[in-house]
């Protein structure tokens, strides 16, 4: 499971470089999420956006991964595609998770 | 994974000619019950969907609803075990996207397909449910849904409304 993990400023953004997260790699994609996010700080931001397609187990282990950062932390998801957008949306996990349409604005300018 | 058309000429690449409209098409899939498996045939069955006239929008749609009953066939018909076949038929008309999904596994409990209700989300982060939605996105994405145990084998039948073919020449 391909994970990219960057600090900027106040949030952690975790890249997914695959283009399905399905039932084949659920349990590989919830494992990778809980080494990339065991010390990072209290707000992670997860970009879909090279992602085309989730199924339901997809979707639980995105739950998991919420849920497995503990109490007090946040994870935010980023760049749905359609089809990962729709899942979200009729499963109303929509409404657990924030999601930002682009990675603009989320990311403060570095100086210099 | 072995792949049958009945109707030649779908299989091929899109011919021009016959660009504006979405004509019947016609193909069956089989393969083994296994999460790789499972995701080659999902990505065929994507292409001959998008092939045969279906938008995006639909081929996305029945991606979803195939991949969540081949799931659920590998996971509890053939008990996660990686082995046993599944056969998928997939007709196209102007108006559906029928498939019918065969496979020798356990039945389904009390011979029917779960009602796939919405698991309970309540506002707490460690209570959200992590599965369940399976068939809840399968009820909610198709339009039919039958299911036969016959002779050891379970059949599921079930349907997708298409949008109407764009006419891009229109015939008068």
């Amino acid at each position: 499971m391909n994970l990219e993990s960057s600090q900027h400023g106040t949030h952690q953004l975790i890249t997914v470089n695959a283009d399905r997260i399905d039932a084949a790699m659920a349990i590989a994609f919830k494992d990778a999420m809980r080494a990339e996010t065991a010390d990072s700080g209290d707000y992670v931001i997860l970009d879909l956006g090279q992602v085309k397609f989730i199924d339901s187990s997809g979707l639980g282990a995105i739950v998991a991964s919420l849920k497995q950062m503990g109490p007090g932390r946040r994870l935010d998801l980023a760049c749905l595609t359609p089809d990962v957008a729709k899942v979200f949306r009729l499963t109303r996990m929509d409404t657990i998770f924030g999601i930002h349409a682009s990675l603009e604005g989320l990311a403060p300018r570095q100086a210099g | 994974m072995t792949r049958q058309s009945r109707h030649p000429g779908t299989a091929a690449a899109p011919d021009p000619a016959r660009s504006d409209h979405r004509g019947t098409a016609l193909e069956v899939f089989t393969l083994t019950a296994s999460g790789q498996a499972i995701r080659q045939a999902l990505r065929e069955m994507h292409a001959f969907l998008r092939r045969a006239g279906l938008d995006a929008d639909e081929c996305g749609t029945a991606e979803i609803v195939l991949a969540e009953v081949m799931n659920n066939i590998a996971e509890h018909a053939y008990a996660g075990q990686g082995v046993g076949d599944i056969r998928v038929t997939l007709t196209i008309d102007r108006r559906n996207l029928t498939a019918r999904i065969v496979d020798r596994g356990a039945a389904l409990p009390d011979l029917r397909p779960p009602r796939g209700q919405l698991p309970g989300m309540g506002s707490a982060i460690p209570a959200l449910p992590e599965g369940g939605f399976g068939w809840f996105l399968i009820r909610a994405l198709t339009s039919d849904l039958r299911y036969e145990r016959r002779e050891g084998e379970n059949h599921l039948h079930l349907c997708l409304n298409l949008k109407a073919p764009a006419r891009v020449c229109p015939d008068r």
